[in-house]
This record gives C-alpha cells, structure tokens and sequence, in this order.
C-alpha cells in the first residue's frame, strides 16, 4: 500500500501524534472544590480561591478511547490517501485507445471510451497510461497523472482516416527499457492485433482487448487512389486508378462506373472511368495541380474509405535554351523528353551552355567545363538565398545525388574511360548551376549515348527549374515507398521527407512546405475488416484499488463511527 | 478553474445532518451540536469527491539522450553532464522532465524515465543500438496531447536506422520544437556502404565498397562462403572512400557476399568492419536466331558470345519476338520472313524495345527481297533490290527577311524567289517559311508542300516592316526541320543583309552537322556580301545575289537519281572502327579484315561503327527505332565475310558488346524492395508500354529455392506501380523473383538492411540535427546552457488537478479533535 499525499512515514508519525493527542485528552478531567459562598458577590473570589484539583486523571474508558482514535485514524488516513497495488513490481498497464480507422464504426469508439474510462477507474495511476492510436500515437494519460485530465484531453478526438498504430506500439513497448519489464496492453478497439508482431512481442508485454465486440458490418471502400504519367503520351496529362476493396461479407454486387463519382476541385469530372481489375482508371486527368476525388455510394460499415482525393501534379513543358555549341550534346534527349522542348533564352527556364559562356544569362544552368576547371566530374551548385541556409552541403549532394539521377549512372565505367574518379560535390553559390565536365560528352566517351544520360538531363533539367516532385501514390501513416517520388529541386526542400522522413503523416497533416498532398486512408487491412489475431479479454487488476474507491468507503466508515460516537456521547455512554 | 464532483449524488447524505440535533433526544449544547455537523459536512463533501482543475503553463520537456557506442567517452560523459544541466535548468524552471536514454551505462532514473538497450533483442543487428526514431518516438510520447512541451535531442545524429519518419511526423503535427545538441562520434575508418549496379549474368559483377573515415594502410576484400573474391590493393582514406572490386559470377541469381576492412599492418585483430550484401545478377541476354543460310550459326555464335547470351532458335512465324532481349536475323531473305511476321518483329522492337540486329550477306542486304519490305524501313542502311529513279524527298524551310530595309522591290523579289521555290517542291516535301521583322514568325508553318494555293497567298501577305534579328529566325528554321522527315534538308535565307551582328558561325555549322543546308540570297543589290556569303560556306549551302527580277535564281534543292542495288563484294577489306567507348569497350579498335560485305550507305541519322576501306562504306551501323535498337551487320557473324575475325582475340567481347547494346536494355519493371524492421515492401513500377502486364513475385532462399511462405501479392496502387508487403525476420537476407512478360526480374535485401552496426552508419546516411531542428522549429545548441533560454510549444490542454477530498477529510479531522477538545475543556463550574 502506498500513499498519494504522504509519505509512510509522515502516516505513521501522524497516527503516532494523533494516538498521544487522544491519550491526553482522555486523561484531561477536570475536578472542582465545593465552596460555600454567603452570596454571590464573592463569587468570583470564591473560584479563586477553589482551583481545580486534579488536571489529569488516570486513564479510563478505553474503549471509548479507540473509537476516538479509530475515527480520527481514519479522517488521518483519508488526508494520506492510500493506493492498493501501486507496490514496485507490479505490472505496467497501457491502455491503448485505438484512434484509427478500424475503430471508426457506429458507437465502437463510444464504447471503446467507456470500457477504458472504467478500467482505468480500477488502476493505481502511477502504473498506467493511455496512450491514442490514430494516424500519430500519442499519449492521453502519462503515468501518474490524474485519471480526471482524460476527459480534457479526449475533447475533439474521434477515429481518424488512418490504419492502426498498434503494431508500431507494440514493436516500440518490446525494446528493453522502453516499458518496465512487466507491461499489459490493453486495446479499446477494434485494431487487428497482428499474429507476427503478436509472436515477436518480448517477454513480459501481454497483449489484451478491453471489451468484446462483434462482428463489424460489411464494408466496400477505395484501397488505392494513384497517379501515373498518362497512357495517351499526353505530358500534360495524368491517369489515375482507383482501387476498390470490400470485406469478405459485403454484398457480392459490383460497384460499377455509374455509381463512382469524381470531382476535379469543385467540378464533377465528365469522363467515365475504364473498368480495371479490382478498379477503374480515369484517363487524360489535366496535370494541373487541381484536387481529384473520387467517392463511393455510402452506407455501409465505414464511410471513411468511402471517398479519397489526390493532389494532381503540376507539370508544364520545360522550355530549354540551348547554346549552339552545346546543343549537339542535348538535342537528341530533349527531342525524346515530351516534358521538354527546346527554346530561346526569353522563353526558356533552363538554359545549357559550354563553361565560360554567358548564354542564357541569369537563367539556372546546365554547364560543360573542362576536366581542368573542376575537380569533380559534377559539381552541384545551390543558392544560398533561399531560406535553406540549415541544409548542410552533405545534405545537398545526397539530394542532388539522387535527383539528377547520379546513383543510377556507370560511375565505374565513367572513371575508367576517363582515367579519373568520378566525384560529385555541393557548393553554394548565386544560382542554381550542375556543371559536369565536357569531356563526358564527346562522341569518343558515348555517354550521351548511354541509356542513363536522357535521365541524368531530365532530372537535372527539372531540378534545376525547381520542378517539384510529385508521388505517384500516397497512402495515410505509412512510409513513402522507394521509386514513388519523383525528383526534387534545387530551391525548395523535398517534398515528402522532411528532415529525411520517409514517411507520409495522416490526413491532414502537413506533407510540404509547397503545399499539402491530399492523403487518403488506402488501406485494405481496414476496407477489409481484417480481424487479425485473437487475444484475451482484460479482466483488470487483482488487488488493484484506486485512491478515490478508497477514500469513498474511508468516509463512509468515518461517517459510521461519528454517528455511533455521537449517539453513544448522547446517551452519556462516553465521556 | 472548474470545481467539479466525483459522486454528487452523496451531496443528498447533508439534507440528514439535521438529524444530529434531534436523535437522539435530550439536552444539547449547541456548540458541540454545531461542531460535530460540521465534522459530519466534511466527511460527506469528501464523500461527493471534489476536484479542482486550473489551467496552468506547466511545461514537458523530453530529453532523448544519445550514449550508444557510436559516442567517443568524453563525448558521453559530455552528453550526459548536459542532459543533467537541461534537466536541471528545467526542473528549476518547475517543468516537468522525462529522459529516455539510448545505450550506456545505468542511469539513475525516475521510474517513467527510459533507458534503451535495444542491442539486447534479437531482431536487432548486432551493435545497432541508436535507433534515435524510437528514442525519439517515446520522448515525444512522454508528453502528453494537449500538453506544452519541447524535445531536446543530445546525439551524434548517428542514427542505426532510418526510421525515424514515424516519429518526426507525430512531433510535427504536435509542432513539438526538437532542440539538437550535437555530439562528436567516433572517426575510426569503417565500411558505410556495399553497393553494385544490376549486372546481366556474364558481365562483371562492378561492386563499390564505400570506406568512411580517416586512415592509411586499408584492405578492402569481398568474400563468399569463406572463399576470397576480391581484394583491393593497400589504400588510404581521408574522410571517405569508394573502393570499387569486381567480381565474376558464374551463374544468374543472387551473390551473397561479405566485405572486410582489414589495416594489415596493425598488430593484433586486424579487421576493422565488416558488412554483408546480396546482389543480383540477371538472366542472360535472351537471344532469338534467325537464319538459314548459315547453317547451324548459332551454336558458334553461342561459343563466341559466351555464358551472357542464351541464344534459342525458333521458327520466324511462331515465335514471340517479345520474350526475346535481341532477334538475330542473320542472312535470311525475306522470303522467309514474311511480311506480317516482319510487321510482328518491328513492333516487338519499336513498342516494346526489343533489339534487333540484322547481318549477313547479299540475302541480307542485296537480293534478299527486302527492298520496300518493312523491315528494310527499320535499317539504319538504305538497300535497293534493283536499279530504280529515285526522287528523294526535300524539307526547306525559307526564312524571309520583312523588315522595313526590305521595302518596295526587295520585299518582291524575296517573294518571287520563295514561290519559284515552292512550284518546284513535290508533294512529300514539306515547306515551312518564317519571316522576321524584329520578330519571328511562321508565315507558313512547316507542312506538306501539297498546298501551293495557300503556301502562295500567305506569301503574298508579308509586308517589308519592323527591325532586323536573324539569329531567332533561323534557331526557329532549325527547330522546325529538325523533327521533319525527309532525305535533305534546307534552309534558305532570303534578306538584304541588314541583319544584326551575332554568332552564326557556331549555329550554323552545328545545323549543317545535322545534315541541314543553309543557303542564303542577298537580294536588292548587287555584288557579294561577306556574312551571307559565309553563312551559306558554314551551312554547306550556296550563296546567290539577286539584284532584280531578271536575275532570279533557280534552286536546285534535290536531284532525281538512279541507284544501283548493292553488291556483296569479295575481297579482303581493311575496316576502320568507329563510335564511341560504349560500343568498343576495352576491344582493340585494330579490327582485321573482312573477306566480303555488303555494299550500303548509311542513312541519315545513324550511327556508323565500322567501316570497310578503302571506300568507307558502313559495315556496320545502328540507331533507335522506336523503343529498341536496330543494328545493321553487312557481313555473316559467324560466316565466310568475318572469317579472319574468329581468330581476334577480342571479336567474342565485341560481338558480346554490339549485341548487348542493341538488345533490350530496359526490363519491363523497376523494382525496388526497401525493409522496414521485420516488414519489406516490393515495390513494381512498369516500365514497358504493354499495361496489361502484371507482375508475380515469390521469395528463394540463398540455393535459389522458392520459399512458399510468406506468398507475396501484388496489389496495384497507381497504374502501373504495383506493391508487395510482407514480413520476413530482419537479419535474414529477402531474395525476391519477379516475374512478368516473360522475363525474370531479381532483387534483394541484405540482412538488416535497414541497418547498421553503431560504429558502421555512414554520416551522409544519419540523422541531419540542424534540419531536424529547423525543421521542428527547435534550436541547434552549442552548449547545454543554451536550452535555458528555448521556449516550448504551448499546450492548450494544460491543466493542474487538485483532489479536494483528502483536504476536506483533513478538515474534518480538525474540526473532530477541535470538538473533543471543546467537549473536554475545563470549564467553570
């Protein structure tokens, strides 16, 4: 047993002072000598004159003495508040509240409140906490806080367009140290548990539900919404497929084209979408940054897979100025690159001129110098003006590395053409410029006839125009997958890794400094109703008994033992 | 503040307190009455629990304290003693502090502090024990939603994984402020990197091994099963270093290897790091032979070719050209290739970049029957069957110079030259004019020349006004023929002369390399005049002067002509080796002789690789066709024309490379496989045009055995880009197949890929702080004082709870002693 306002030993000291308190008073009896006064205007003289015998008495009514001190024990230990269970060793209880998708039907999450808010009512607060699983897990209720803040800090929450953060959860409570060793977790929800991350939980983390549910309804939703260069050849134009799912009881009835509507912004989208398998792809979707968004008829088990949107990418014809001594080097690829076209500076957003030239004038350049102007075959040079001053150079020429598509190139062959390392390196500088030597591209080299070099120019076209990236495909809390990503550009930060991140936040969140992709949930674990694995069902704490139970059947003996104090001083049964 | 109730409804138990003055009966002092209601009051507001909560700007801070073994000791003991500073300033500051610790020694902690061992698990490569994502994911869970708080990230930024996105985006959306405090890491040169480009089986396996740190005397060695497959030379590094080993592989499949740096020269364990790869070595370059006057060609040529080709013969008509990387089609006439299997061929080569080499002899390229076949449309060579008149086809494009110096007759005479020049363009040619006049501008944009009518009235409409800027206009010509199909081009340039100063040299001679003529007129004068002269020179062009209509001029801008069919000639025949190093490679470009060719011209646009002297005529040549690659052999491979190449050395590794550059360079999926802890995804991003294709994937083990569990299942998630998640133990290499439109697709994960060893994590790879803190809007701190001065994020759910209870039982109490001691007081009597 523990104590919330004292320590041990202050209870103890304190039940001590109260039983020598109560010893004294026991014993305070007070007795008076009988004086015969002729008349009461001596009566002032006449206490005077007869003071109190005896102060103390010895020590009578015992019993009546225990009952004091019982009652007064009691009102002590009531101030000390005493917990049950809250002794070192005891098990560690995580009340997970699943915030996600899975547990967004009907009243589930009502429910799911509930049973944890009264579970939580038997748990000693210093072993405890709750934790909210939506799109982030975040605590709602730190170890030993009170039970009273949970309210507060539920207002607004209800279950996000996000799969569970369960399984992170539970990967992060089987590091060694993370949790104490004996840890319960308790889900409130309907978040599948899966079997592995069930198998490779490390000793001592048990894995329980807080309440039983029932079968949940049927479901049909979007498990995927994607974007892919358009089929038709057109630059200037995207597809995008959608993907439907539905759990394995939803009604065998396809969801046909008719029924799928689609806006552009605020616009219905005219076209019908080609049936696919599992889907429909929309076709020649303008790739003018507008907000595509397909929805479902709803009614059915979730309605938050029943709509999805993605934020079509912005991709204009990149006009390319070319000096005509350097033309010979790029045209072929800029012919073959619909994304690009050859232009007059005036027109141009990216120019291409020998080392030294001043063709293009302050436009971002693609330059060829010669071996002897610069150490490293690529030379990446960024602005510093652009707000980005904290990006280290490393950090640059990772990024540069792998935007202008540099790791895929035969960097061995390069270097042993050339008789020299092929090195890349990131300096800051007026304005954005890639400068790589001339010697790569003469015709004695071949790498302009390389299968990489149309993608080297087209990457370093774009990166150097700032052209952002665009991912072919977003789903809400999950890593962004390798591949998905376009390239990046030399003035604004990467898209969808900030800080490094490869990670896509949920709904809502904030993806770039640009602007935010629209994030839709895509997830068949959810669409699905997948139940994953079975666990037990949390039959609390045994022994465990919070402050406040205590303290309620405290004053209720308290309340017990004044009255029978009262009524026994009443009748003159105690002193 | 609020004051609220746990259990209001005992608030009824006060309406009995009356009770206490009458039951039971009989006299009462008051005093004491009154006393005991109050004790009686107490308890059963206590009873009622009431609770007070005031807002208060209490403030979290979370300490993520980096002591993993990547640290050196002082810099330990440093981030330990500022951790204990920032806690201390913090607690001073009366906010609350949580630490979670990363490795080291035990720290004295508060029982809700953490301390990270996660070197202990099982599911964590060895010596990877600075996942800073998960310290700093429990950091930021120790403050709770609504709560005002900051994250203080003490670390060498040496992050083991990179899995620290999960984390970054909770504290994003928290706008959690993450303070850095960078510490110094260990500098010992250890291996950061092992890396190699997807190798076809028969190539060398080109490895890159990334050294980082600063040391001399280094050994790279990669081996296999014990077995020592390459090693480096000694070297230094000073900072960082790729060392680049290679390996030959003797089958396709998957090459698990495991790279050690060893300084030799040091006494004792010499092995400074290690780490562990797979790599991929694709199929072989699938190759479907095609020929028949060579008898049994391809058994030789899969000798000279060696172990990367895997030629297969089939018959023309049933064979499905796109299974195949390259169709070979050596010396077969078109007799037996007919027309709808050479329509199947040439799509299998443009649609889905099939590569096709056509060789051989005068079957091949002389009276084989190709001349008009589609095929022969396809060779990077002309070819002609019999002696015919050819009317070659023409683009021009006429520039008109309409600035205010061509007025009055000028302006005509230009005009009068242009239509003289349409009358004479047949229908497939195309005529495109641009006029300038400061600027430029399409009179007529480039079109078949079948529209004289139009082409003569938009003539007319051009009037003499504005300024003079040549150098647009014809940047503007050039653009528009390049992309024009016929056998000449040219452009004509018609003008007084009056034009700007500007480097035409460059421009023009560049036009002329790509096979386009400049000519210019000077009309209006007289006599010559130096820069149109010169243009024209530069542009392989003419020059003419018109002065006035009686000394129009006409222009020859083709000839029609007879051409005789190409031979094969006999002989011995020097050649001469041209194009660059990505068709030679490391061969000799001394070639021998050839004892017979074909007798061909290259075509316009095409590349010439080798030549036969001493009339310089192609012997071989190739360009794109759509997708693919066509390339053009006038001679048999493996027949009597190479005959003295087959004792060269060096003619398998050139025949290897031709054929190897002109088949199919692109498989039909991008594959990427990227681990997560115990969870990989495969991600398929179709790269063929075909969109039916659909991938398959299964799992092998390191014998190349299909591994049955876990099934992967493509699920497509944009069109074309398919993904795979599946789980699989961490410190196992993943060897995926993938299969899709019959090819076979390989790619791997090393064990714990998405990790590494705490002294092994390559600085570029690692946590970057100044970003993470800018990022956050957090603070990079050069000294823990400065944590003092950092603010937090204001939480808006910060509230105290006081439970009045125990007080109101406190009070009662009191108010119970005070009684009895009333109750006992000595009174006078």
């Amino acid at each position: 047993m523990n104590f919330a306002n004292l320590p041990l030993a202050a209870v103890l000291a304190g039940l001590a002072a109260l039983a020598a308190l109560l010893f004294l008073l026991q014993q305070l009896r007070i007795r008076h000598t009988t004086v015969t006064v002729p008349t009461t205007l001596f009566w002032r003289a006449a206490a005077r004159e007869a003071p109190v015998r005896v102060l103390r008495e010895r020590f009578r009514h015992w019993l009546a003495y225990l009952l004091f001190f019982a009652i007064c024990a009691l009102l002590w230990l009531g101030f000390a508040a005493p917990e049950f269970g809250r002794q070192d060793g005891a098990r560690h209880h995580v009340l997970f509240l699943d915030g996600s998708a899975h547990n967004a039907e009907g009243d589930d999450f009502a429910r799911a409140v509930a049973a944890l808010k009264a579970d939580l009512r038997t748990l000693p607060d210093g072993r405890r906490e709750v934790i909210w699983g939506g799109a982030h897990n975040v605590s709602l209720l730190a170890p030993g806080e009170d039970r009273l803040l949970l309210d507060q800090r539920l207002a607004g929450l209800t279950p996000e367009a996000s799969p569970s953060g369960l399984g992170e959860q539970l990967r992060l409570a089987s590091i060694p140290g993370a949790w104490p060793e004996q840890v319960a977790f308790v889900v409130y929800g309907r978040a599948p548990v899966d079997a592995d991350v069930l198998r490779n939980v490390r000793p001592g983390v048990a894995v329980s539900r807080g309440l039983r549910y029932g079968e949940p309804s049927a479901n049909r939703g979007i498990v995927a919404l994607g974007l892919a260069d358009a089929l038709s050849g057109r630059w200037d134009r995207v597809d995008a497929l959608v993907r439907l799912g539905a759990s394995a009881d939803a009604p065998p009835d396809a969801v046909t084209a008719e029924q799928l509507s689609a806006r552009l912004n605020d616009t219905s989208w005219p076209a019908a979408p080609e049936a696919a398998d599992g889907g429909f792809v929309f076709r020649d979707l303008p790739a003018a940054g507008g907000l595509f968004t397909v929805a479902l008829p709803g009614g059915d088990g979730l309605a938050l897979d029943d709509e999805a949107s993605v934020r079509l990418p912005r991709r204009n014809v990149l006009g390319v100025a070319a000096a005509p001594e350097a033309l010979a080097a790029v045209a072929d690829a800029i012919d073959a690159d619909p994304g690009l076209r050859l232009a007059t500076p005036d027109d141009a957003a990216v120019a291409v001129r020998l080392g030294g030239a001043t063709f293009g004038g302050d436009l971002p350049a693609l330059v060829f110098v010669p071996m002897d102007a610069q150490d490293a075959a690529f030379q990446i040079t960024y602005p510093t003006a652009s707000g980005e001053g904290f990006v280290g150079a490393e950090t640059r020429l990772l990024r540069g590395l792998e935007a202008l598509g540099l790791d895929q190139i035969d960097a061995t062959g390069l270097a042993t053409a050339l008789g020299r390392p092929i090195g890349l390196v990131a300096v800051a500088g007026e304005r954005p410029e890639v400068a790589l030597w001339a010697a790569l591209l003469d015709e004695g080299f071949n790498f302009t006839a390389e299968r990489d070099f149309p993608l080297f120019l087209s990457r370093a076209l774009r990166y150097l125009a700032g052209e952002q990236a665009w991912p072919r495909y977003l789903a809400a809390a999950t890593p962004v997958q390798d591949g998905v990503a376009g390239w990046s550009s030399a003035t604004s930060p990467p898209a969808l890794d900030a800080a490094g991140a490869r990670f896509v936040p949920g709904p809502g969140s904030r993806l770039t400094r640009e602007g935010d992709w629209a994030v839709a949930l895509l997830n068949d674990a959810v669409t699905r109703r997948e139940p994953g694995a079975t666990v037990g069902i949390f039959a609390g704490e045994v022994g465990a008994q919070t402050a406040t139970a205590i303290a309620t059947w405290l004053a209720l003996l308290v309340i017990a033992l004044l009255a029978l104090e009262w009524a026994l001083f009443r009748r003159g049964l105690v002193p | 503040m609020e004051l609220s109730f746990l259990q209001p409804a005992w608030a009824l138990a006060l309406l009995a307190l009356p009770v206490l003055w009458f039951v039971p009966s009989g006299p009462l002092n008051r005093t004491q009455a009154a006393l005991r209601t109050v004790v009686f009051a107490l308890a059963i507001l206590a009873l009622t629990q009431p609770v007070l909560m005031t807002s208060a700007a209490r403030q979290h801070v979370a300490i993520a304290l980096d002591q993993s073994a990547s640290l050196t000791p002082a810099a330990r003991q440093s981030a330990a003693a500022a951790a204990a500073e920032i806690a201390a300033q913090a607690q001073g500051d009366d906010a609350s502090v949580r630490v979670v610790q990363l490795g080291g020694a035990q720290p004295a902690v508060d029982e809700r502090d953490r301390w990270l061992r996660p070197n202990s698990t099982g599911t964590t490569p060895p010596g990877a024990g600075s996942p800073l994502g998960d310290a700093l994911a429990l950091a930021a869970q120790s403050i709770p939603r609504g709560m005002g708080g900051r994250l203080v990230l003490i670390s060498d930024g040496r992050a083991t994984d990179p899995h620290w996105g999960t984390a970054l985006g909770a504290i994003a959306a928290r706008e959690l402020p993450v303070h850095t405090l960078p510490v110094a890491a260990q500098e010992d040169a250890f291996l950061a990197n092992l890396r190699a480009r997807p190798t076809r089986f028969g190539e060398t396996l080109r490895t890159v091994v990334d050294v980082v740190g600063t040391s001399d005397g280094l050994e790279v060695a990669l081996a296999a099963g014990g077995q020592t497959l390459a090693q480096s030379g000694l070297f230094a590094s000073a900072g960082r270093r790729a060392v680049e080993l290679e390996i030959e592989v003797d089958a396709p499949g998957f090459v698990d290897v495991e790279a050690t740096l060893s300084a030799p020269a040091e006494s004792g364990e010499t092995i400074k790091s290690r780490l562990r790869g797979v790599f991929v070595v694709d199929e072989p370059v699938r190759v479907l032979y095609l020929g028949e006057r060579q008898q049994g060609a391809a058994e030789p040529l899969t000798a000279l070719l060696g172990p990367g080709f895997k030629v297969s013969e089939a018959p023309p008509a049933a064979a499905d050209f796109r299974a195949f990387d390259l169709v070979v089609v050596d010396d077969l006439p078109a007799r037996a290739l007919p027309e709808a299997t050479q329509q199947r061929l040439l799509a299998a080569v443009r649609d889905h970049g099939v590569g096709l080499l056509h060789s051989g002899g005068a079957a091949a390229f002389s009276d084989g029957g190709y001349r008009g076949a589609p095929l022969a449309e396809a060779l990077p060579v002309e070819l002609s069957g019999e002696e015919d008149k050819i009317d070659p086809s023409v683009g021009l494009a006429i520039i008109i110079d309409t600035s205010g110096s061509m007025g009055g007759s000028r302006i005509e005479l230009a005009k009068q030259i242009a239509r003289i020049a349409v009358r004479r363009m047949q229908p497939h040619d195309r005529i495109g004019i641009v006029e300038f006049y400061g600027a430029k501008h399409w009179a007529v944009p480039m079109q078949p020349a079948s529209n004289k009518i139009e082409i003569d009235r938009a003539i007319g409409r051009m009037k003499a006004i504005g300024g003079t800027v040549l150098y647009p206009a014809i940047q503007e010509a050039y653009y528009g023929l390049r992309n024009v199909n016929t056998r000449y081009k040219h452009i004509l340039l018609i003008t007084d002369a009056g034009v700007e100063d500007s480097n035409y040299e460059a421009m023009v001679r560049r036009i002329a390399k790509d096979g386009i003529n400049v000519s210019t007129i000077l009309v209006g004068q007289g006599g010559h005049n130096l820069i149109m002269s010169d243009i024209a020179n530069w542009g392989r062009g003419r020059f003419y002067a018109v002065g006035d209509q009686f000394s129009l001029v006409e222009l020859i801008l083709k000839q029609p002509a007879t051409r005789k069919p190409p031979r094969y000639k006999q002989g011995e025949f020097p050649t001469r080796a041209l194009g660059g190093r990505g068709w030679w490679g490391d061969a000799a470009r001394e070639t021998p002789p050839v004892l017979g060719y074909v007798e061909v011209e290259a075509r316009p646009g095409a590349e010439t690789l080798l030549e036969a002297l001493p009339g310089g005529h192609p012997l071989l040549a190739t360009w794109r066709h759509g997708l693919g690659r066509v390339t053009a052999f006038m001679t048999e491979p493996v027949g009597a024309g190479t005959a003295r190449w087959r004792d060269w050395p060096d003619y398998g590794a050139l025949l290897a490379r031709l054929l190897a550059r002109t088949a199919a360079d692109n498989p039909p999926f991008a594959l990427t496989l990227t681990r997560r802890h115990d969870t990989l995804t495969l991600s398929a991003l179709r790269t063929a045009r075909d969109s039916t294709l659909v991938p398959t994937a299964h799992l092998v083990n390191a014998t190349g055995t299909k591994v049955d569990t876990p099934r992967l299942t493509f699920r497509e998630q944009a069109p074309g880009l398919f993904g795979a998640h599946f789980r699989w133990p961490r410190l196992e290499a993943a060897r995926v197949v993938v299969a899709a439109g019959g090819h076979t697709l390989r790619v791997a994960a090393a064990p714990a890929s998405d990790a590494r060893a705490e002294t092994q994590v390559d600085p570029r790879a690692g946590l970057d702080l100044p970003r993470l803190a800018a990022h956050t809007g957090g603070a990079v701190l050069a000294t823990a004082a400065d944590a003092g001065a950092l603010g937090g994020n204001l939480g808006e759910l910060a509230f105290v709870v006081t439970r009045l209870w125990p007080y109101l039982l406190l009070a009662a109490l009191l108010t119970y002693l005070g009684e009895i001691v009333y109750r006992r007081w000595p009174r006078v009597g």
